[in-house]
């Protein structure tokens, strides 16, 4: 029996998102494939809200998408960290680690 | 943060195209799912299938990734715009309609706006307008004073004013035509900050000495239109007063002075003696004749300065006696050309007030159709409720309407506004009397950002009045009564509907009172007899120098019957006043005139009591006078003053130059006249000094044989050929009486336009208004038809829902101009407020138009077909 998938956490998405381009352009497909693999499949990422979640955060100037040409040849959108993204990934980082480290303590006092 | 406005903005803009994105971004994602199904082994078809599935409702990702980029509330009032206009294309008689409405009502009130634009808000276009301030001063007895030369230097030398200068208006002719210019302190363009635009303007060393430098500076639109654009006019002469004044510069263009009449020409204030004998401020015994303007110093007030001068003032008259002695500093703002002072507030509030009603009546039909169109339009409204559409953002939708159409109006507003002024301005220079028309010179009205500013923000705000209200009554109707299709349950007419008419009939007796007073006090006005004959006499103001043998040509030219001189010619100006009473008795302000004999005779004046002046005492300026009636009954009452002594006050013979007259002999009483000014009441008391013909600085009133027009053409042509120079202004009697009743005139056709605009307006929203209601009410007429109820007692029904609103309008509109006579009686005193024919003929005429306006719809209920009526669709 498979582990029970975990629902992401509201505004981990976009958390993912920016962690996962700071490897390097990606488009929308490669982005939920490596959600997927780098979760092990744990995480259950609905596509319909990645690509409002993509737009959202090229509207606040966090990535940039451009066109470009995927390996199998077709045309494709590509999106890029822009350096606001870089910073803002480093602060929710933070926040996160915080964040995470304030619930393990809590989680784990008897 | 810019690349984030930058890909919203794109998004908003190219909209198709980021649409077109993201659907190839989705189909991309779906592919490379479906690939990977097939490269699983799954057919193609259920490959496609098992990817949709993965994916998810498609059209609602599409909406949230476009809300995620775009603003929301933008596109949805991108959205509103863009069924505003469908919707209006689909009823243009509904568009032309408003438009035409607001763009008369708009029009209207622009056109009002851009000459308070010109006249009160456009700062001069000089250095630092709003400093400047001119000064004025009171002495105890309440008269008012200028300034002389020595005491212009004094100012100079303090340092209560920044920057002083001086001038004094001059008219004059040149090149033959009458022009206005000022004679200005060497400082004054540096002052300014005005530089030349030809050749140089005037400077210190121009001003300097009496006398000074005979130069002149043309104005920019004087050098266009005197002289053709001559660009070798500096080093030209040209003739002033008699007087040859090199041109030695033409001012920047469009500086026209510091006046509310844009200034010709400017010359060095030393050379008032030559140009200006009367008036000059450097004779032994100066006159008062300077205006000084300066600049109120950074970081003091107005009310320090104010203390400063009068401080300055009240050392320097110390000396003098008791009532001569300064009381009080006027200090009058010169940035603009008329300055916002209590009285021109009092004087404008209630014009503006008049313009807004007609806006306000134009907005009130606009806002009937707009209830009428609710109504109809509930169906829809109902069903767009009913799928759920919040009131809301059906409320800003209707409202967005309204914005729509303000566009279109604007640019109505506009055109019509132009287009009045235009004619306005035409109908101005067509109707002054033509020895008149050079001086009427308006300021340039050409509208600028203010003037577009206003018209935008008006047509908003005229937007939301009339769009508000219907917009909250047609959302309210209940989605049950909307689906099920009963629209017209509620057919009492409604309060909103009613209330607007009542407000449009009242403004509109209110406006059409204003204007029948003004009417009828042109007409009064006109037949006021100024208590002197003034057919055939033209007045001819002369050049000094000249005057003896132009008085002798006169007096050989056959067309003219008698040549008399006076100091204030009839009805030019409001005579002068002095101080006098009867020995022994306090003495009481009467206004003066000094003539020569043959004035009362060329006037028709008849001696009431005793004898005209002699020749011989007319020649010796004898201490002799003749007053007049009201005179004789203020000073001597019930008595006869022949042979009484009117004796001077001691101020009025420090301050002129009636010494002559000091203790006159009464030697014969004359009739009233009004004392210089057709406003003036008859009664004023009026004395007369004898003088002879030839006196320096009078004007000269002829009798001609025949007409005057004609006589004063002869005269001019006559006289020039002698000195060219000879005539400084020659004007029949005639047209003095109507350029004074001119304003007179101008306001009643003013009033006349604006009473008639909302009578029109107001017209066509009564008309509009009951014509809705017959038709709603269309069924219940074809019911009462069938039911055997006669086309007369249909008629009557309309026609009275129509005289219940009637009445209350006609009668607060009534009372509300009652009351406002009440409170500008008092300030216009020649016009009568309380007109019983102004009222009369307001009210009548509004209630006339009233049932005019209904009849039509009435006439349609009346005519009703039942048969029709019953079957047709409610």
């Amino acid at each position: 029996m498979p582990a029970p998938k975990a629902d992401l956490l509201q505004g981990t998405l976009d958390l993912i998102v920016l962690k996962l381009l700071r490897a390097g352009p990606a488009n929308g497909w490669d982005l939920t494939q490596s959600i997927q693999v780098v979760s092990k499949g744990a995480l259950d990422v609905n596509y319909g809200s990645l690509y409002p979640a993509l737009r959202r955060l090229e509207a606040k100037g966090w990535i940039k998408g451009r066109w470009g040409v995927s390996e199998n040849n077709r045309r494709a959108r590509f999106y890029e960290l822009t350096s606001a993204g870089q910073k803002q990934l480093d602060a929710e980082r933070q926040a996160w680690d915080r964040f995470a480290h304030a619930l393990g303590l809590i989680l784990r006092t008897e | 943060m810019f690349t984030s406005l930058r890909t919203r903005l794109a998004a908003l803009v190219f909209r198709r195209a980021a649409d077109a994105e993201l659907d190839e971004e989705l189909r991309y994602h779906i592919d490379r799912e479906v690939e990977r199904n097939v490269a699983k082994g799954m057919s193609a078809s259920s490959a496609r299938d098992a990817a949709r599935r993965a994916f998810g409702n498609v059209s609602v990702t599409q909406e949230q990734a476009r809300d995620a980029l775009r603003w929301r509330w933008l596109e949805e009032v991108r959205q509103d715009v863009a069924y505003a206009i469908r919707t209006c294309r689909r009823a243009p008689t509904f568009v032309l309609t408003v438009v035409a409405t607001i763009g008369l009502g708009l029009g209207v009130l622009t056109t009002a706006f851009t000459f308070f634009d010109a006249y009160v808000l456009r700062p001069m276009a000089v250095r630092d307008p709003g400093s400047l301030y001119d000064i004025y001063w009171h002495s105890r007895n309440g008269e008012g004073h200028r300034f002389t030369w020595a005491q212009y230097q004094a100012l100079q030398e303090r340092s209560t004013v920044g920057q002083p200068f001086a001038f004094a208006i001059l008219v004059a002719r040149m090149r033959g035509q009458p022009t206005i210019g000022q004679l200005v302190t060497g400082n004054y363009f540096e002052t300014l900050g005005i530089s030349a635009a030809l050749g140089r303007t005037l400077q210190r060393e121009d001003a300097d000495a009496p006398g000074g430098v005979a130069a002149v500076v043309l104005s920019y639109d004087t050098w266009q239109s005197l002289f053709g654009s001559d660009s070798s006019v500096v080093g030209q002469r040209v003739v002033l007063n008699g007087v040859t004044m090199q041109i030695v510069g033409v001012a920047q263009k469009g500086f026209g002075g510091l006046e509310s009449v844009p200034l010709q020409f400017w010359a060095p204030i030393t050379m008032i003696g030559l140009l200006d004998p009367s008036r000059d401020a450097f004779a032994p015994k100066p006159a008062q004749a300077l205006n000084i303007i300066g600049r109120i110093r950074p970081g003091v007030s107005v009310e320090q300065t104010n203390h400063g001068l009068l401080a300055w003032l009240r050392s320097i008259t110390s000396e003098l006696p008791s009532p001569q002695r300064a009381s009080d500093v006027l200090l009058t703002p010169r940035g603009r050309a008329i300055a916002l002072t209590p009285e021109a507030i009092a004087f404008f509030t209630p014009i503006a007030i008049a313009f807004l009603l007609v806006m306000l009546i134009a907005c009130a039909n606009v806002a009937n159709v707009m209830l009428a169109r609710g109504m109809a339009r509930q169906r829809e409204i109902g069903v767009r409720l009913a799928l759920g559409a919040g009131r809301a953002r059906l409320i800003r939708q209707l409202l967005t309407e309204c914005v729509v159409l303000s566009v279109p109006s604007a640019v109505a507003g506009y055109l019509v506004s132009r287009a009045t002024i235009n004619l306005g301005l035409h109908a101005m220079f067509a109707s002054v009397p033509p020895s008149y028309r050079a001086y009427v010179r308006p300021m340039p009205l050409t509208p600028d950002t203010r003037v577009m500013a206003f018209m935008m923000a008006a047509a908003m705000i005229a937007a939301v009045v009339f769009g508000l209200a219907p917009a909250l009554q047609a959302t309210r109707p209940s989605v049950v009564q909307a689906t099920r299709g009963d629209f017209d349950s509620n057919r009492r007419p409604s309060k909103m509907r009613s209330a607007l008419v009542v407000v449009q009939i009242a403004a509109s007796v209110l406006l059409l009172i204003c204007a029948g007073v003004l009417i009828h006090a042109a007409r009064n006005t006109k037949r006021l007899s100024p208590g002197l004959r003034i057919q055939n006499i033209v007045e001819i103001d002369l050049l000094d120098r000249s005057r003896t043998r132009a008085i002798d040509d006169l007096g050989r030219m056959p067309l003219i019957r008698s040549v008399a001189s006076a100091s204030s010619a009839p009805l030019d100006a409001i005579f002068p006043g002095l101080y006098a009473g009867p020995v022994g008795a306090p003495p009481t302000r009467i206004k003066f005139n000094i003539v020569s004999p043959e004035y009362f005779p060329a006037l028709d004046l008849g001696l009431i009591r005793g004898r005209n002046f002699s020749a011989d005492e007319a020649r010796a300026r004898a201490p002799v006078a003749i007053v007049s009636e009201a005179t004789a009954r203020a000073l001597w009452p019930g008595r006869d003053p022949v042979g009484e002594k009117l004796v001077l006050s001691a101020a009025t013979l420090e301050s002129g130059r009636l010494s002559r007259y000091h203790s006159a002999t009464i030697v014969g009483v004359v009739p009233n006249v009004r004392a210089g000014w057709i406003g003036l009441p008859t009664d004023i008391p009026v004395v007369y000094y004898p003088q002879p013909v030839d006196a320096a600085g009078s004007t000269i009133v002829a009798r001609a044989a025949g007409d005057a027009e004609q006589a004063r053409v002869v005269i001019e042509h006559a006289l020039a050929a002698t000195d060219s120079a000879a005539v400084r202004d020659i004007h029949t009697a005639e047209a003095s009486l109507a350029i004074q009743v001119y304003p007179f005139e101008i306001s009643y056709w003013i009033a006349s336009l604006v009473g008639g605009v909302a009578l029109l307006l107001t017209l066509t929203g009564v008309y509009g208004v009951l014509s809705y209601l017959v038709a709603q009410r269309t069924r219940e007429f074809g019911i009462r038809m069938a039911l055997g109820a006669s086309p007369a007692s249909l008629i009557a029904v309309v026609m009275s829902q129509l005289l219940r609103l009637a009445i209350v309008g006609l009668a607060t509109g009534g009372l509300v101009a009652f009351g406002a006579s009440r409170l500008f009686g008092s300030v216009l005193y020649v016009i009568d407020t309380r007109d019983p024919f102004a009222y009369g003929v307001g009210l009548g005429i509004v209630f006339g138009s009233c049932l005019l306006a209904s009849y039509v719809p009435s006439r349609r209920a009346a005519t009703v077909n039942p048969v029709d009526a019953l079957r047709a669709d409610g």
